[in-house]
């Protein structure tokens, strides 16, 4: 398998304390890859390094064999990232079925002096987009909200809202902050359930997670933080048995 | 513990065939209400005529707010300096060049979009508080410029002029009426079209969250610019109908008065809502127009402040916040958050 995103050296501080620190990281196409440490051990810090939203110190990334190092995030998402956040990022005013078109934004042709006018245009793409929508909103079960106001959904479903509208804009590479947090317990399978039904359909994950359960039954192959450093990469069985990962999680009380 | 992931049962929402009823039904209003408004300059007298332009001129820049603060959510205090600009533009375009209105708003509406371009480049890399004086400025700047411009007559501003459209002379109030409803439509139009579009949709996304924004491949700063470059352009045609109007144009079209009404305007009518715009627009010109009468002449700015604050205070989303589902649900939605933390139970 051939790497789609590969990020070396990767350096970022923060003052006096360096929150990523020289960390590399190999996604490989149609993976689901998972990003696992404890609390504040940078796991945001470098995807959002990794998308564009922060800036890089040091250190490379290459996504679909480009070197991408440093580019503003709106130009890796239209090269195909897409990404959700820890913090939900929603248009909380908004239809859902709005929140999910957003995210077709790069897809759609028509240009700005068409939509003054509403030109037949215009009509045919928005409908042809709104299909593609529906068919993300039913495969996650929202179909029925399309027409709710995000703010009037209960956290999981705004969650995954957050999701489709990654999902609609059909990216290369779709990275998840931490999709489960605040989840109950039931919902968190539902959610590795969509996560594997995604990855079985051909789409290359990154997932940050706190529940190191959940990861290790979904994942594919995981990269595990502990301040700022890589402890441990590999396929699930082998993380679990390092004496280094036992260590960080055994250190502390984790809760989530 | 409840299953969140999975859909509760909750009562249906309208759907999009709801959604297109009702905004055929708008549409179908919109267009009886314009017929109406068309009638009236035929069958009123002068000075109605005469209200019933400035109402619309203020409307238009009422639309540019609408835009900017209500769509892009960008606090900008720049109406003025894009109001002033498409003023004295209209004269020198009508004078100086001896274009005609109908060709020469163009003109204008362009000098606008260029001036809000500019206006917008050099707000882009600060927000809020700092872009909204930095718009200020830009107002006060221009208003000195011309001050100090004999070309464009100084302190004592330009008289004499006369525009016409069409070769018509605008100093008759009704054709001015009809020239504004008819701007006023098609900026409307315009608006509503591009708000169900993916531009509608890059400035939500710009205006709820920018790094969701950018995130979704959206240019948060081209949007910007855009945005700036529209509110501009209907700015500067609400200028240039004003000096037909006022057939005086002098620096006070840059004043922060004007610039303050029509923020009152806007967010007493609603920043989301044009037809709550429109309705302000009518009511508060009125009231300034009639203070004098009510015995409150002095006092107009202040009740517009005031106006501003209650309004930010109890109607967030302004008089057209009233209406519509989503309204409605969002106070629904304050209500169940009241009772909520009443309770004493965290979100
Ligand atoms: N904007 C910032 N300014 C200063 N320090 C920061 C900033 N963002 C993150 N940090 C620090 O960098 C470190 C890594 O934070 P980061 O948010 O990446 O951790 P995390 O692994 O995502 O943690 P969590 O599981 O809590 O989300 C933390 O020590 C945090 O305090
Ligand atoms: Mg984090």
């Amino acid at each position: 398998m051939t790497a789609l995103l590969e990020a070396t050296g990767l350096i970022r501080r923060w003052g006096g304390l360096t929150a990523v620190d020289r960390v590399d990281v190999s996604v490989a196409q149609g993976s689901l890859h998972g990003l696992i440490g404890p609390n504040g051990a940078g796991k945001t810090t470098l995807v959002n390094m990794i998308t564009g939203v922060d800036r890089i110190d040091d250190g490379r990334v290459r996504f679909q064999g480009d070197d991408v190092t440093g580019l503003a995030s709106h130009r890796l998402a239209s090269k195909g990232m897409a990404r959700t956040f820890q913090t939900s990022q929603l248009f909380e005013d908004e239809s859902v079925i709005d929140n999910v078109m957003a995210g077709r934004h790069g897809h759609i042709r028509y240009r700005f002096p068409h939509t003054l006018f509403y030109t037949p245009r215009v009509v045919r793409e928005e409908r042809g987009h709104r299909t593609e929508v529906y068919a993300v909103l039913r495969e996650l079960d929202l179909a029925e909200d399309a027409h709710r106001q995000v703010a009037e959904l209960s956290y999981g479903r705004r969650r995954l809202v957050e999701l489709a509208r990654a999902i609609a804009s059909q990216p290369t590479l779709l990275v998840l902050d931490e999709p489960a947090a605040g989840l109950p317990g039931s919902d968190v399978d539902v959610l590795g359930d969509v996560l594997r039904r995604l990855r079985d359909s051909g789409y290359t994950i990154l997932v940050i997670e706190h529940n190191i359960g959940l990861l290790m039954t979904i994942c594919d192959r995981m990269t595990v933080l502990s301040e700022g450093k890589v402890i441990a990469d590999g396929v699930p069985a082998v993380v679990r048995e390092s004496p280094e990962v036992i260590e960080a999680y055994l250190g502390r009380n984790d809760d989530a | 513990m409840t299953d969140t992931l999975t859909r509760p049962h909750s009562p249906p929402v309208p759907g999009p065939g709801a959604e297109r009823r009702a905004s055929l039904l708008a549409t179908m209003a919109g267009a009886v209400l314009l017929i109406v408004a068309a009638a009236v300059p035929a069958l009123t007298d002068f000075s109605t005529t005469y209200l019933m332009a400035y109402v619309l001129i203020v409307a238009l820049l009422g639309l540019s707010l609408h835009l900017l603060m209500g769509l892009m959510g960008t606090f900008s205090l720049g109406q003025a300096a894009l109001f002033g600009t498409g003023a004295y533009a209209a004269v020198v375009v009508s004078e100086d060049v001896g274009l005609d209105g109908a060709i020469g708003f163009v003109l204008v509406a362009a000098i606008g979009a260029l001036l809000g371009l500019v206006m917008g480049a050099v707000t882009l890399r600060v927000s809020d508080l700092y872009l909204a004086l930095t718009t200020l400025a830009i107002g006060y700047i221009l208003e000195n410029v011309v001050r100090n411009t004999d070309w464009l007559g100084g302190s004592q501003g330009l008289t004499g002029f006369y525009i016409t459209f069409f070769g018509r002379s605008l100093d008759d109030p009704r054709l001015l009426c009809w020239i504004g409803l008819g701007v006023l439509t098609l900026f409307m139009i315009m608006i509503s079209s591009m708000r169900r579009s993916k531009i509608g949709r890059a400035f939500m996304a710009v205006r709820e969250s920018p790094i969701a924004a950018r995130s979704i491949g959206v240019d948060a700063r081209r949007y910007k610019l855009l945005g700036f470059a529209m509110a501009g352009a209907f700015s500067a045609i609400a200028g240039a109908l004003y000096s037909a109007w006022s057939l005086v144009v002098n620096p006070s079209v840059f004043s922060i008065d004007l610039t303050l009404s029509v923020l009152a305007i806007a967010i007493v009518g609603g920043l989301r809502s044009m037809p709550g715009i429109l309705v302000v627009a009518a009511l508060l010109t009125y009231f300034r127009n009639s203070a004098a009468d009510f015995g409150v002449a002095d006092y107009v700015l202040l009740v517009y402040g005031a106006l501003i604050v209650l309004s930010l205070r109890f109607l967030p989303l302004g008089l057209g916040g009233l209406t519509g589902s989503r309204a409605v649900a969002r106070v629904r939605r304050l209500v169940a958050h009241r009772s909520r933390s009443r309770g004493g139970g965290r979100a």
